[in-house]
């Protein structure tokens, strides 16, 4: 023992370890949990309201119990700014709001009709919350779609972030988060484009329940959920949720029973302003020349050729390449766009078929099916173009192209037209596709 | 006990340093000052800090026998030689603020927003005493034993961020401000001047420059792929995110069970900061004794703690007060005293030289 203290006086450093212990230890060990001086924030909800903005926030409230049960309940609070909104949550709640789990911030039409980028600089420059974070439109009120949504966390089955991410692979092939909203915002095309969800209402009236349910383990939806792809609802709820505050508004009591609905539709912002909505038609539209996307299916109506008599032929499309060109010609800039989709003919719709037609190999692809197929390219492309056109949207980045790659001159091309914001009219832009059938 | 390290530690010792302040603000302050061309001027101030080194290395190797303050002295006398060392004791001393103060508000935002800077300090400024207690052979081996755990803490953040799904090849836009960029975050760079401290304490071998050049190269090539992949990842935003390593890996596609996986990152600057913080700390000491003469390590020690406390508390440092001061004084020191090294460097070297020709004739 006597050696074992001479070694350590010997050395200073342990002589300073220790005392760094015997000061630092006890106040760390008596420390009550951070989980009980925190308000675990998993979704937030904001809304443009008469006087400010309306925060609400859903709040993960451990509960020590023996069987898995998962306790959120919604928090509300107004103020003139979202720091303001959500400083009062804390202080109503007597907790630090922590944002540090946040999975998805909901906004709502009327606060992205007014700008977005003014409302979401808080979360930017907030640490705790990471431009990783999902971002959605919702045409209601974003309480109303958050409460719904807390049907949605409380199971393991499927959650919001599930959701989000679906549509991100599947839908608009492209992230919908505060990261990818800047990105678009400080493009040159100042183009973003996020998730939309809407709350489907379904008639009749049900009784008010304003007590906050204690979300379990067993569902309480009404609906099993069903994935989240197509028009169908996911979840149902009955007001689920309570929401607490001094200023806050009651607990969801929808006098309707609504749903969730996500249809897969996107909005478009334009230097951070809310422009328009794509719908889902529009966005597979879109999609054609969108890289990220390919597991699209592509459908051809009314085909007559040696094989088919006015049959509905479906391929899936198992693979697509993608390579836009951006060029200058005589001061005119021409965006060229080549495709090639791979893909497996998987039904064909037609009465009376033949042997012969079942028996049909999969990569059947006569040079008509192929005409009709460009053409259906072509004018699923046309429609878009000219939507965006119409709109002054660039949603497929080519400004952000050509001033990657001919900066100089596409300024000297702008410079010369009438109307600024109006190039996309006056781009050449092309589209073509070759086929590939596989088996 | 000889307090020497081999050439191999010197490398490993050298990488350390070159990764010193690259990991947190770095990458996007380029961003912000040059834009897309800023990889450029990363590479450029990279390329010039290997040119430096590789001189120091030929200017020791033809003055083997003789120490880099005895050169100093024979050549531009004593007074200037304590110049010398006061202004490199002035940069080593910001540049710890500068670590600090970063890693500081780093570690606040990713681990703990509670901690208090001398809970920050109180966990890293013992252990850095006891590095430089136990002198520079202690730092390079345990230096060795953690290098490799640094280097691949790295390659998993990198190859994270180049499976994410956001990231894509940037595209290189060559513009003006990448012509002034260099000259106004050259303060993050310049490591050559830690080799300048600690070049008279390396076991001197047989190809020993190409060891520590390979070693450098190595490191310089990490530094680029991590701006490119970081610039590719953020692409317009890059500004944004001041934490490069960390923001690397939290945009990462891959899931894991635990959730959060920046804590690689984390762990891997944390790792760095402790030697960085050390060889800092040693070289800080050693511009100490040169210029006051020498002290009892425990009295150099000492000032040096109360030194840096002192003006962190009386001035109230921050990273953004440490940012500004960096790009618009301390590069203009940085740039001085390169010009000044040079300058007594080929001064000595053309001494040399004519001291040879008047020795053969």
């Amino acid at each position: 023992m006597k050696k074992f203290i001479n070694h350590i006086i010997e050395r200073p450093i342990f002589v300073v370890f220790c005392l760094i212990l015997v000061i630092i230890l006890p106040s760390a060990l008596f420390r009550e949990p951070d989980s009980s001086r925190r308000l675990i924030v998993t979704a937030l909800a904001i809304d443009k309201v008469d006087d400010g903005i309306e925060v609400s926030a859903l709040s993960f409230i451990p509960v020590s119990s023996t069987t898995y049960q998962e306790n959120y309940k919604v928090f509300s609070a107004k103020g003139n700014s979202i720091a303001e909104a959500i400083s009062k949550v804390g202080l109503y709640v007597g907790k630090t709001v922590a944002l540090t789990h946040t999975a998805v911030v909901i906004i709502n039409q009327n606060l992205a009709d007014d700008g977005v980028i003014k409302n979401l600089d808080n979360l930017t420059r907030n640490n705790d919350i990471s431009n990783k974070t999902a971002l959605l439109c919702t045409e209601q009120s974003a309480k109303q779609l958050l409460q719904k949504l807390n049907e949605l966390d409380s199971t393991s089955d499927l959650s919001v972030r599930d959701l989000v991410a679906f549509n991100t692979n599947n839908i608009y092939s492209k992230t919908s988060n505060i990261g990818s909203f800047y990105r678009g915002y400080f493009s040159p095309s100042k183009v973003s484009m996020i998730g939309y969800l809407k709350l489907a209402e379904e008639e009749g009236v049900l009784p008010n329940d304003s007590e906050s349910n204690s979300s379990s383990g067993s569902s309480q939806k009404t609906d099993g959920s069903q994935g989240a792809s197509g028009s169908q609802g996911a979840g149902g709820s009955q007001g689920a949720g309570g929401s607490q505050g001094g200023e806050a508004s009651q607990s969801s009591q929808a006098q309707t029973n609504s749903k969730i609905l996500n249809d897969g539709s996107a909005c478009v912002f334009k230097d951070g302003k809310f422009i328009t909505i794509l719908s889902p038609e529009q966005l597979y539209q879109y999609n054609w020349i969108n890289s990220s996307s390919y597991k699209n299916t592509f459908q051809l109506f009314d085909v007559t050729d040696d094989v088919f008599k006015n049959a509905n032929l479906t391929y899936i499309i198992q693979d697509k390449k993608e390579k836009a060109h951006v060029t200058m010609k005589n001061g005119r800039p021409v965006y060229n766009n080549y495709l090639l989709l791979s893909m497996e003919l998987k039904e064909v719709e037609q009465d009376n078929l033949k042997k012969n037609e079942l028996l049909l190999y999969k990569n059947y692809f006569s040079e008509k099916i192929k005409i009709l197929a460009e053409n259906k390219v072509r004018n699923d492309f046309s429609k878009i173009l000219n939507f965006s056109r119409e709109l002054k949207i660039d949603i497929f980045g080519i400004y952000d192209k050509f001033d990657a790659q001919h900066e100089k001159e596409f300024n000297n091309f702008l410079k010369k037209i009438e109307d600024r914001e109006n190039y996309l009219n006056y781009v050449d832009i092309n589209i073509y596709v070759e086929f590939l059938i596989v088996s | 006990m000889i307090n020497e390290i081999n050439v191999k530690q010197a490398g490993i010792l050298l990488s350390i340093v070159m990764f010193a302040n690259k990991f947190v603000i770095l990458p996007s302050l380029t961003f912000y000052k040059a834009g897309f061309a800023g990889i450029f001027v990363t590479t450029f101030l990279l390329g010039l800090d290997l040119l430096i080194f590789y001189l120091i290395i030929k200017f020791k190797e033809k003055n083997q026998n003789k120490k880099i303050d005895e050169v100093l002295i024979s050549n531009v006398g004593k007074f200037f030689t304590k110049v010398v060392y006061i202004i490199l004791f002035v940069y080593f001393l910001m540049r710890i603020f500068l670590l600090l103060n970063e890693n500081y508000s780093f570690l606040k935002d990713l681990v703990y927003e509670d901690a208090t800077f001398l809970l920050f300090i109180v966990c890293l400024l013992p252990v850095v005493n006891a590095m430089t207690f136990t002198g520079i052979r202690t730092m390079g081996r345990t230096a060795q034993f953690f290098y490799w755990f640094i280097i691949v803490g790295l390659f998993i953040s990198l190859i994270a961020g180049i499976f994410s799904s956001s990231f894509s090849l940037p595209t290189i836009k060559i513009n003006r401000e990448m012509l002034f960029a260099p000259l106004r975050l050259c303060f993050w760079f310049s490591d050559y001047l830690f080799f300048f401290m600690i070049i008279d304490k390396i076991k001197l071998e047989k190809n020993y420059g190409n060891t520590i050049m390979k070693y450098l190269i190595f490191t310089a090539i990490l530094l680029v792929v991590l701006n490119l992949i970081f610039v590719g990842l953020h692409d317009v935003n890059t500004f944004i995110y001041k934490g490069a390593l960390a923001d690397i890996i939290q945009f990462s596609s891959i899931s894991p069970g635990i959730g959060k996986i920046d804590i690689v990152a984390v762990l891997t600057k944390m790792f760095v900061l402790y030697f960085q913080t050390g060889i800092m700390f040693y070289c800080l000491k050693e511009s100490l004794n040169n210029i006051v003469g020498n002290l009892n390590i425990y009295q150099s020690i000492i000032v040096l703690d109360f030194i840096i406390l002192f003006i962190q508390y009386f001035c109230l440092v921050t990273m953004e007060k440490m940012v500004k001061i960096s790009v618009t004084y301390f590069n203009i020191i940085t740039i001085s005293f390169l010009a000044i090294l040079l300058a007594i460097f080929l001064f000595a070297l053309f001494k040399q030289k004519r001291r040879d020709y008047e020795k053969i004739y």
